[in-house]
């Protein structure tokens, strides 16, 4: 548990970050230069090696 | 662990779990957390500008029902007028029945769409209470399970939650079923439980969700909102039972760890 | 003395019977509103409707009236209603206990003859022994009435009866036919709307979600009581009939504004 940050090696589309991490199912948001955003509402999303993204589980409780 | 620095606290209330007083909430979070700000918000409908657009915000509210919570839902369905209708007077606070099952992680992406952008960081904590009971999908048992809490932006609690989601014990269901069979009221069958429970106006909610509400304010502070000490206020309880040990009956709020972690945060 | 009857012959009995009778059918022909199911909420929104000066007929498959408003759980005839359901027993007149805060128990059969008769009292007509077959669509979609036929008949075999059923006008029907929400089925049969189904079952308690889902499910028709359950897949609620009779009281508000507005649009 808890959120990880992810530095990006290269140049990709949000989608593909998720792909990569086999993340595509999970209940995740992603949060870059302090914002948070929902991944599969920005898969077109370029993103460039050397950003960092905060991948941050969504927690149910009960 | 890692520690986010916290901005401030938000506090968001449509007014229909009629058993929170939010302001007490707001009190108990700024003694817990002296150096972070905690902000009552109010009704996050009122908030963002939803005006001409809260019929299309009703319809998709309405269209996130769980109708069975045996079948993954893979797509929504058309709401029926009077179902979005209901939505709406619940948006516009005209009706606070509740009883309708949703399904939690679309219902917070609806939410998220109110919260100002410039404020969707986890050093915001938002927290939306409410009454709407919403359930997420279990892969392993392959059924949606009713949640007391959701933690994201905002994160969600429920006090329709508190009272359904932690299950009673085996032998409550049990006589429940002997009691409806009978066309017996089940007013008698909790009086026999008396306590063992948290139910609709128990005046015990309004402790019990403070507790989950700590519970989303570690979710910003360390990504974990959870703890394995059964006795600490950060304990994901499963059951009734474990809900009313952790949250009300422990002899300690907070375990060892979670503990020194407050006053170290509040410089102490 | 022993007061003696009226010296009146078979052929009159039979003559006043069948005058009288069809004589309210063929002015019943057409109507405001039908409503579908004689149980507690659709008594209660033909009492309503009528008292407004309304002409109401109800539309019953039994030979009595009144459906499960006899008899509260596994024929135990006490009825149980919750706050703020008393209202309506104090309306009609019908004694209760408080057993519990907020909880009330009257006699089903002292309950249920009460609202009966103040429907009746209101001007209410009734066909009994009547089932509802299917439902008359006006050109445009718009529910117009209902298609019906006497009971018996409808559970014999067509090749040894094959009565036909008869069409019936209205301005507005109400579907009060319980769980099974008959008329609402039919919509869906026909493709014209889907229903929820039985949701899941969380909530133990929803009988206010039945008031606030009460109303119109399509143009010309509102759906009143368990029907409400079926039709928006809310979760049942426990043996308490305050949501019925409420459910009723809020059809006919409803169908007295769709009513109004349809005339001034006339």
């Amino acid at each position: 548990m808890g959120i990880e940050k992810i530095e990006v090696k290269e140049d990709k589309t949000i989608k593909e970050f998720i792909d990569e991490l086999n993340l595509s199912s999970v209940p995740i948001l992603l949060e870059l230069d302090g914002e948070i955003f929902y991944p599969d509402e920005n898969y077109d999303r370029k993103i460039q090696a050397g950003d960092r993204l905060a991948v941050i589980p969504i927690i149910a409780g009960g | 662990m890692k520690v986010r620095r916290l901005n401030k606290i938000l506090l968001y209330d449509d007014g229909a779990a009629r058993a929170l007083n939010i302001e007490e909430i707001a009190e108990y979070l700024g003694k817990k957390l002296a150096k972070v700000g905690v902000e009552v918000r109010g009704n996050p409908f009122a908030l963002y500008p939803l005006q001409d657009k809260i019929s299309e915000y009703a319809g998709k509210i309405a269209s996130i029902k769980i109708p069975d919570a045996t079948k993954r839902m893979s797509s929504w369905q058309e709401p029926l007028y009077s179902e979005i209708e209901y939505e709406k007077r619940r948006i516009l606070g005209k009706t606070t029945a509740f009883g309708v099952l949703y399904d939690g992680l679309e219902l917070q992406r609806l939410f998220f769409e109110l919260i100002p952008r410039e404020e969707r960081s986890l050093e915001f904590v938002h927290i939306f209470f409410n009454n709407r009971l919403f359930a997420t999908w279990d892969d392993h048992d392959r059924r949606y399970h009713a949640r007391v809490s959701l933690c994201g932006i905002p994160s969600i609690i429920s006090t329709t939650g508190v009272v359904e989601a932690p299950a009673k014990p085996r032998e409550y269901y049990l006589l429940k079923q002997q009691y409806e069979m009978l066309g017996k009221d089940l007013l008698e069958l909790k009086d026999r439980f008396k306590g063992g429970f948290i139910d609709y106006e128990d005046e015990r909610l309004m402790e019990v969700v403070k507790g989950y509400a700590m519970q989303a304010v570690f979710y910003s502070l360390v990504g974990d909102p959870f703890c394995q000490d059964k006795g600490c206020r950060l304990y994901n309880a499963h059951w009734q039972e474990e809900l009313v040990f952790a949250q009300l009956e422990s002899k300690y709020e907070f375990c060892q760890r979670h503990a020194s972690f407050l006053e170290e945060m509040n410089g102490h | 003395m022993v007061e003696k009857f009226s010296p009146v012959g078979e052929k009159e009995v039979t003559r006043a019977i069948v005058t009288e009778f069809t004589t309210q059918f063929a002015e019943y022909v057409e109507s405001d509103c039908i409503i579908v199911g004689g149980g507690p909420s659709g008594l209660m929104a033909g009492k309503n409707l009528a008292r407004a000066g309304r002409k109401v007929l109800i539309v019953e498959r039994n030979n009595y009236i009144g459906g499960g408003f006899w008899i509260g759980g596994y024929l135990m005839n006490k009825v149980t209603v919750r706050h703020p359901g008393e209202r309506i027993l104090d309306e009609l007149g019908i004694p209760y206990k408080e057993v519990n805060a907020g909880l009330f128990v009257a006699d089903g059969p002292h309950a249920c003859s009460k609202l009966i008769a103040s429907a009746c009292d209101s001007g209410v007509k009734f066909a009994n022994m009547t089932i509802f077959d299917d439902l008359v669509l006006r050109e445009g979609g718009r529910v117009a009435g209902v298609v019906i036929n006497w009971t018996p008949i409808s559970a014999m075999p067509r090749e040894i009866t094959c009565v036909d059923p008869v069409a019936i006008e209205s301005e507005l029907v109400i579907d009060a036919t319980g769980h099974d929400a008959q008329v609402v089925k039919k919509l869906e049969e026909r493709g014209l709307i889907k229903t929820k189904g039985f949701g899941a079952m969380w909530v133990e308690r929803s009988e206010d979600l039945i008031i606030e889902h009460t109303g119109e499910v399509y143009p010309g028709l509102i759906v009143t009581g368990m029907a409400v359950a079926t039709t928006y897949g809310l979760p049942r609620m426990g043996p308490t009939f305050g949501a019925m009779l409420l459910s009723g009281e809020v059809g006919a508000q409803i169908a007295l504004e769709k009513l109004h507005e349809s005339a001034k649009v006339k």
